[in-house]
């Protein structure tokens, strides 16, 4: 199982990130904020399932954030802090980082199964 | 083969609206069989393709492979430095070649650069206070290759290459054997294989060398600072590591066992030598190393001597010795043997088609026998065998006037041939050198030297003056003489060059002003721009 965490733009993340301590991997997705269990974002959609199942595959004993980057206007703003932010520096949602760390998926790298899988399980 | 490539593609379809029936199905190889694959004469292979090496050239071959359907392999395995450094997937170039090499000397021009900001009005409290973080300089550039790393295995992931992080080696031309890194061995059998498999530092024979020295292998993840450092070497290796290092702002010599960039123009490579010593660097000509010892301080006693007085041992304590003195191609851990391949001079020599004296055994990049060690041609070469091999392509490999660039601190860029390979090739009469010192605008205001800022083309004597080659020395050489190899390819003469006007205010324009021959003794040096 993994651990999951689910937090709200960029300030309460800055602040749980900071805070967070643990040993485990720690993996973030960042997607775009959802009414009624679905996100203006249908690239974010499109890749919940392919991003859950990975997650009961491969993820056990690590850490999984899940970060509402907020609405669209918001995400479109290029100065958003989640743009800007030198260890987040997103450029398209959904992104998946290993926290700190080179790995990460982008876009529609997220409806892979076989990258996913490989971003869960390899080591360096 | 084609039979494989419909089922990838419709495979590759059904995966976006993706089932469980997919995924109990797949392997992270896409093979829901082994799918023996038949080639024209009945044999079957597991393999269409095995890539041994994941550097410059096994990586484009595997990538472009992939594109004609082929089922292909990638081994790749880095042997730890006696210091103990590794590193991922890429080869030489991304991890301890061009990319860091690039980035530290950008670091080292950026230091430059906020010297010289302050002639252009910028006001720095305290200039003397600038100075390198030596482990952020690391840490910047070790996450960028990590992230190349990174990128470069999803890549091959999404374009169905197999990766394997293991050494391999020949059984017979068509079994190649890995050993991966948790020792579990398998046994690939292919149709065609590629070695690819790059090369690595020499150590001198000497006490002390690899028990004290470091090579640019090390010197990109350095955890310590380097501190005064001894090159031994002066190959391009050498000079851009001494170059960086030093305007980065240690302490730096570098010892020249005979002379300065063997191989490439000698006048353009003492004016490099010349414009580093101008920038600090000292130079030992025409010596050797011959023992490192450490010291209780922990600092480094080299012992050296000049080749002609050998008995008279001069002594330097540094913290570092560097060894760019060559590189050996890894063809001992192939067991090349057991496929037949022949080896000369510790290389692989191949034919126009990138073929060794094996039949389905290829090869590409710096292992190959007298062919340039550069990633543009191995990535090249590596390309063109998978359209051979995959797309009966009959393209070949051009080889000739590949531009090149030592980023030394002031840096030489050059494509086509070298001053004295001209006059051997047509004799002294039959050619023109053009040249001309010049004055970048950029260098007036903070007062940078331009003594050494110096260009010249090399062309036949008569008709419109066929260029045969051209040389820069100065800022972004690189840059500049990438459009001219174009120029040099497509045949362009002094009389076209004369014809090209140039943009204003350039560097690169100096080209289009060359008028001086070096024949007619008139001094090359500017008396202004704009004239």
């Amino acid at each position: 199982m993994a651990e999951k965490h689910s937090v709200t733009g960029f300030d309460e993340f800055t602040e749980f990130i900071k805070n967070f301590k643990s040993d485990k991997i720690v993996n973030v997705l960042f997607t775009g904020e959802k009414a009624d269990g679905k996100s203006w974002c249908p690239d974010c959609n499109e890749a919940e399932g392919f991003v859950n199942d990975a997650i009961e595959k491969y993820a056990d004993n690590t850490v999984f954030v899940s970060v509402d980057v907020g609405n669209r206007e918001t995400w479109k703003d290029l100065k958003n802090p989640f743009r800007t932010d030198k260890d987040t520096n997103l450029m398209v949602i959904p992104t998946l980082i290993r926290w700190k760390n080179p790995q990460r998926l982008e876009g529609d790298q997220l409806c892979k199964p076989e990258l996913l899988q490989m971003f869960f399980t390899e080591e360096d | 083969m084609i039979v494989l490539n419909l089922v990838k593609s419709s495979l590759l379809v059904a995966c976006r609206s993706a089932t469980n029936q997919y995924r109990h199905n797949i392997t992270s190889n896409l093979r829901l069989t082994t799918v023996r694959l038949f080639s024209s004469n009945g044999e079957s292979y597991e393999y269409d393709l095995v890539v041994i090496g994941g550097g410059s050239g096994g990586l484009a071959c595997a990538k472009e492979a992939v594109q004609f359907g082929a089922k292909v392999a990638v081994l790749d395995f880095v042997k730890p430095t006696p210091l103990g450094t590794k590193w991922g997937l890429g080869g030489t170039c991304v991890n301890v070649g061009c990319i860091p090499k690039k980035l530290m000397h950008q670091a080292s021009l950026l230091g430059e650069a906020i010297h010289d900001s302050q002639a252009y009005g910028w006001e720095i409290e305290k200039p003397e206070n600038v100075k390198i973080n030596w482990t952020k300089l690391t840490e910047s550039v070790q996450n960028h290759i990590k992230s190349v790393n990174w990128v470069t295995r999803v890549d091959l992931r999404d374009k169905k290459v197999e990766y394997i992080n293991g050494l391999g080696y020949f059984k017979d031309p068509h079994n190649v054997h890995v050993v991966l890194k948790n020792k579990t061995e398998r046994t690939l059998n292919t149709k065609y294989v590629v070695i690819a498999c790059g090369g690595r530092p020499n150590y001198p024979d000497i006490p002390g060398a690899v028990e004290f020295g470091i090579t640019s292998d090390d010197i990109f993840s350095l955890e310590r600072e380097p501190g005064k450092t001894l090159v031994v070497g002066a190959g391009y290796i050498g000079l851009e590591c001494a170059g960086f290092l030093k305007g980065i702002g240690y302490d730096v010599s570098v010892l020249v066992r005979s002379i300065i960039l063997r191989g490439f123009d000698q006048q353009m490579a003492e004016l490099v030598k010349a414009s580093m010593a101008e920038k600090g660097v000292e130079f030992q000509v025409g010596a050797k190393p011959l023992s490192v010892e450490k010291q209780d301080n922990g600092k480094l006693l080299v012992k050296w001597a000049f080749n002609d007085n050998p008995s008279d041992v001069k002594q330097d304590v540094v913290d570092t010795i560097l060894f760019a003195i060559g590189r050996h191609a890894l063809v001992e851990d192939m067991q090349l043997d057991r496929a037949g391949i022949k080896v000369i001079n510790g290389k692989i020599d191949v034919d126009v088609n990138s073929k060794t004296n094996v039949d389905n055994i290829y090869a590409v990049g710096d292992v190959l026998y007298k062919k340039p060690e550069l990633t543009p041609v191995a990535i090249n070469a590596g390309r063109i065998i998978a359209r051979h091999l995959f797309n009966n392509s009959k393209e070949v490999m051009d080889y000739e006037d590949v531009a090149t660039t030592v980023f030394s601190p002031l840096e030489y860029g050059s494509v086509g041939l070298s001053e004295e390979n001209a006059i051997s090739r047509h004799g002294e009469d039959n050619i023109e050198v053009y040249h001309a010192y010049y004055k970048p605008t950029e260098f007036f205001v903070p007062q940078r030297s331009v003594r050494y800022c110096y260009l010249k083309a090399v062309a036949l004597r008569e008709g419109d003056q066929k260029i045969l080659g051209m040389h820069f020395l100065g800022p972004a050489a690189g840059e500049i003489i990438q459009g001219f190899a174009a120029a040099l390819k497509s045949g362009i003469t002094m009389k076209i060059l004369k014809n090209t006007v140039g943009i204003h205010p350039t560097v690169a324009e100096e080209f289009t002003r060359l008028l001086i021959t070096k024949r007619s003794g008139v001094d090359p040096t500017p008396a202004t721009c704009c004239s």
